[in-house]
């Protein structure tokens, strides 16, 4: 009941539909620029840089984390829009038991996510074979097996992030708080790897959400240039950080008054 | 009136709530101090208290929001959370409101009976009862004070509960719409549930309550009937007209009574009961024409009983200015 009633609110706000069109649209959209200037820029490729392309990764890269940040917006504020309007009171009033609470808005959430990852996913594979095609340039099959691992791992790890982000939601209780985490989250090694060393550039930065989700989802292409982690050592980094964020976040919301 | 009893066929009577030694501190501010109370079934209790007296807190300590400090409280003998089917068993409006505006009236009530197993047909029978139909489909954030009351007593009311809270259920309402509260929380009363009701205002809590307990600065300063808190107050004054009025205020000034007269000529007695004042005048062959005794109005006890107790008092805030 409680899982029927996270869903219901869900679907009771336009805003849900508002962010779902949005990530749609702008990963496309995105995607779509990108293969315009890799299609029109052709010309003046080196040979070297011809060997790295491969149509997969343009149409799964960039655009998947715009759909991926507003997806973590959702995630963010199925929970502290329930505290910036007080409604959290009118929740725990009607279902009191706070973990069935949790439990069920993770699942709605990850629901959510994964059905919007891949109809981005597949939203923007297609419109960048498309475009690759126009110009007459390599393109890939949907049915192909590198393609179809690639948008079936891009869709598993969709809800990570906006798991993390309604996990930091009851910790932080700000939707512009948990935002700037999980944004922190995402580009802190980007930015911080070339300032550390390589060992930490091996192992710990790729272990970050983010970086372990790209090496789950093209990991297995070798011209992404992924070494590390391996896609087992990936799966192990998600699973830890989902389990440690949700554990604070149960601690923090079964311990905290409402 | 139509109740949510009506539709259900059968009324459960309600719980008993009761709290010992409840404690409530915000780090250094103490909003509820070693609160003790017994709320029972069947009537209506009123929590009075001014603003800052805690009576919110102890609401959304009840429904377990809030954990207590120190100390419990209890229904039916068990925490709230941990009742089966919380929503057939405690219905609460609380002050702030607790609804997202984005929502339309129907669909913040429709994820709340989604909540509880409750059927769609009783979403449009509360909003019928609570006169939002012509609403229903408009946003809430567009709502009047008094159409947000009327939401959240829907809301109260949707699970049919055997327990009903309400923190300050008239705020913004009309006067039909107070009278029609006053009314809803009496039926509900009167059909053996247990119904709460937190004002500060005395005369609304007058006019509701049959038990009160009042409140001031966390603590509880007096847990009775209304008809005991008005009888009993230690200002109980009695009205005296004689034609013997100098040889009857000497007798009473004699016995330890305070006597002052009022504006029609008539005493005014304190420290003596009316009984007593007749005994007097008896024994020394005084004439009455008129012995009244003056009951406090439960708004003169409860000035009484919160005062030093009241966190800002007027004169304090006359000083900080």
């Amino acid at each position: 009941m409680t899982l029927a009633s996270e869903w219901t609110k869900l679907v009771t706000l336009r805003s849900t539909y508002v962010i779902l069109g949005l990530s749609i649209l702008l990963s496309v959209a995105v995607t779509a620029l990108l293969a315009i200037i890799v299609g029109a820029t052709w010309s003046e490729w080196t040979a070297a840089e011809r060997e790295e392309f491969h149509p997969i990764l343009i149409s799964t890269g960039i655009g998947l984390i715009v759909a991926g940040i507003l997806l973590v917006v959702l995630g963010v504020r199925t929970v502290t829009s329930e505290y910036s309007t007080g409604m959290i009171r009118t929740t725990l009033t009607a279902t009191p038991a706070r973990a069935g609470v949790l439990a069920a808005k993770v699942t709605v959430v990850a629901g959510v996510s994964l059905a919007a990852g891949l109809t981005a996913g597949v939203a923007t594979f297609a419109a960048g074979q498309a475009i690759f095609a126009a110009y007459g340039l390599e393109t890939a099959s949907l049915v192909d097996g590198e393609t179809l691992r690639t948008l079936l791992a891009s869709s598993l790890i969709a809800p990570v992030l906006p798991l993390i982000g309604l996990a930091l939601g009851f910790v932080l209780r700000s939707t512009a708080g948990a935002i700037t985490a999980v944004l922190s989250l995402i580009f802190a090694p980007v930015v911080l790897y070339p300032l550390l060393p390589e060992w930490w550039q091996d192992n710990v930065l790729g272990y970050f959400p983010a970086q372990a989700g790209d090496a789950i989802a093209i990991g297995h292409i070798p011209e992404a240039g992924v070494t590390e982690p391996g896609t087992g050592m990936a799966i192990v980094a998600l699973a830890a950080w989902l389990a440690v964020f949700g554990a604070v976040a149960h601690v923090a919301f079964t311990r905290r008054d409402a | 009136m139509s109740t949510a009893a009506d539709t259900a066929g059968t009324t459960r009577g309600g719980h008993t709530i009761e709290a010992q030694a409840l404690s409530k501190r915000y780090g250094h501010t103490v909003a509820v101090d070693d609160l003790s109370f017994v709320i029972r079934p069947g009537v209506v209790t009123g929590l009075l208290g001014p603003n800052g007296a805690g009576k919110s807190t102890t609401m959304r300590m009840i429904l377990g929001l809030d954990h207590p400090s120190a100390g419990s409280v209890s229904v039916d003998g068990s925490s709230f959370p941990g009742l089966a089917a919380p929503m057939s068993e405690v219905g609460a409006l609380l002050d702030a409101g607790g609804v997202d505006g984005r929502r339309t009236a129907y669909r913040h009530l429709l994820w709340l009976a989604r909540a509880g197993g409750i059927p769609r047909s009783r979403v449009d029978e509360v909003i019928s009862e609570v006169g939002l139909s012509s609403v229903a489909g408009k946003r809430i954030g567009g709502f009047s004070l008094g159409m947000s009351q009327r939401l959240g007593i829907a809301a109260a009311i949707l699970g049919d509960p055997r327990t009903l809270l309400f923190d300050e259920p008239v705020n913004g309402l009309d006067p039909e719409g107070i009278r029609w509260v006053r009314r809803l929380l009496r039926g509900l009363a009167a059909e053996g549930r247990t119904v709460v009701v937190s004002s500060h205002l005395m005369s609304e809590i007058e006019q509701t309550a049959d038990h009160v307990l009042v409140m001031g600065r966390g603590k509880l300063v007096a847990d009775a009937s209304i008809g005991e808190l008005t009888r009993e107050g230690p200002t109980t004054t009695v009205r005296v007209v004689s034609p013997d009025a100098i040889e009857l205020r000497e007798a009473m000034l004699a016995a330890g009574a305070d006597v002052t007269e009022d504006a029609n000529g008539a005493m005014i007695t304190t420290g003596i009961d009316a009984a007593g004042v007749g005994e007097l005048a008896a024994a020394r062959g005084l004439r009455l024409h008129e012995l009244t005794p003056q009951r406090a109005r439960l708004e003169e006890a409860f000035f009484e009983l919160t005062e030093g107790s009241v966190e800002y008092q007027a004169a304090a805030a006359e000083e900080g200015r």
